[in-house]
């Protein structure tokens, strides 16, 4: 009985695998969306696509106010606290967020951030706000977890 | 009189159609947004974001196939054995998010994530459909599956 029912349980799984890999490959969504816009080679009119930023950077940028943080991690995280002056767009809510998307200034970098160096809402916003026809777009990877590590400028609310 | 009741052929269709269509409904947002399923694993901050984003991948896919085959009849004990294992680990998740005291969409139905927060409800929830998936499971009755009717 159990030796039936684990290989069925085998056999679901292996087609499961193959459907969800197929379907986000011939999409592009999910694991497959990841290299997208890190690796884009298109051309835009935007500016380049985004890049990666690291601390010291981003933390010069915030000194001189030159750039405008996006803080990518739900709206219950980002309340708990977040870099000073950043924006929520959690990625979850990027089509309904229109509002906080339009207040982005285009004559700022703008500095997408998540947790850390092992969340993806960071690499998929940039993407997403790239692909709308924003430039300048850099991806902080030490994120909420780098900045709070260095006693940075914080704040907590809305 | 418990065991009577259980092992009922209608209450047997019953459970199948409930696990069959709760599964069916909860695959079908995660599978159209992949990446926001992903976010909302890596809520329970209990594995990477790479890891997160191979699970949301396929997890969805496995809810899917076994919906389908808990409703079909069709690789019905593979199935509830999945379902089991997956509501499982789910329950340990959601138990460990509490305990932790994370206030986090729970990622169940709908990856929106101002509705379907974790908590003891959605526990007792879990347990029952655990409960439907271990009389499934054991149960002997082969009514209602489609390869009869294709017969």
């Amino acid at each position: 009985m159990y030796k039936h029912a684990a290989r069925e349980s085998g056999l679901i799984l292996c087609a499961a695998v193959l459907l969800g890999f197929t379907y986000t490959f011939f999409s592009g969504k999910g694991f497959f969306a990841r290299s997208r816009p890190i690796d884009s080679t298109e051309s835009s009119t935007v500016g380049p696509a985004p890049t990666p930023i690291n601390l010291p950077d981003a933390k010069a940028l915030f000194d001189t106010d030159a750039a405008v943080f996006v803080d990518a991690r739900h709206y219950f995280d980002f309340r708990r606290g977040h870099i000073k002056s950043a924006l929520n767009i959690p990625l979850s809510e990027f089509d309904s967020r229109q509002t906080s998307i339009d207040s982005l200034p285009r004559n700022k970098t703008i500095i997408v951030y998540c947790d850390g160096s092992e969340c993806n809402s960071s690499i998929e916003l940039a993407a997403k706000l790239y692909e709308i026809g924003f430039g300048g777009i850099r991806i902080f990877f030490g994120g909420w977890e780098d900045w709070i590590a260095n006693k940075f400028p914080t704040e907590s609310g809305p | 009189m418990i065991k009577s009741i259980l092992s009922n052929r209608y209450v047997e269709l019953a459970l199948r159609l409930l696990l069959g269509l709760v599964f069916l409904f909860a695959s079908i947002d995660k599978i159209s947004n992949p990446t926001a399923y992903a976010t909302a694993i890596t809520n329970y901050k209990l594995i990477s974001g790479p890891t997160a984003m191979l699970l949301a991948t396929a997890l969805p896919w496995v809810e899917l196939l076994c919906a389908i085959a808990v409703l079909s009849g069709i690789f019905r004990q593979g199935a509830t054995l999945l379902l089991l294992l997956m509501l499982s680990v789910f329950t340990i998740a959601v138990i460990t998010g509490l305990i932790r005291g994370l206030d986090i969409s729970c990622g169940c139905f709908t990856l929106d994530p101002h509705v379907n927060r974790i908590g003891w409800q959605k526990v007792l929830e879990n347990l029952g459909l655990i409960l439907a998936s271990t009389v499934l499971f054991y149960s002997k009755h082969s009514d209602f599956v489609l390869k009869h009717y294709s017969q």
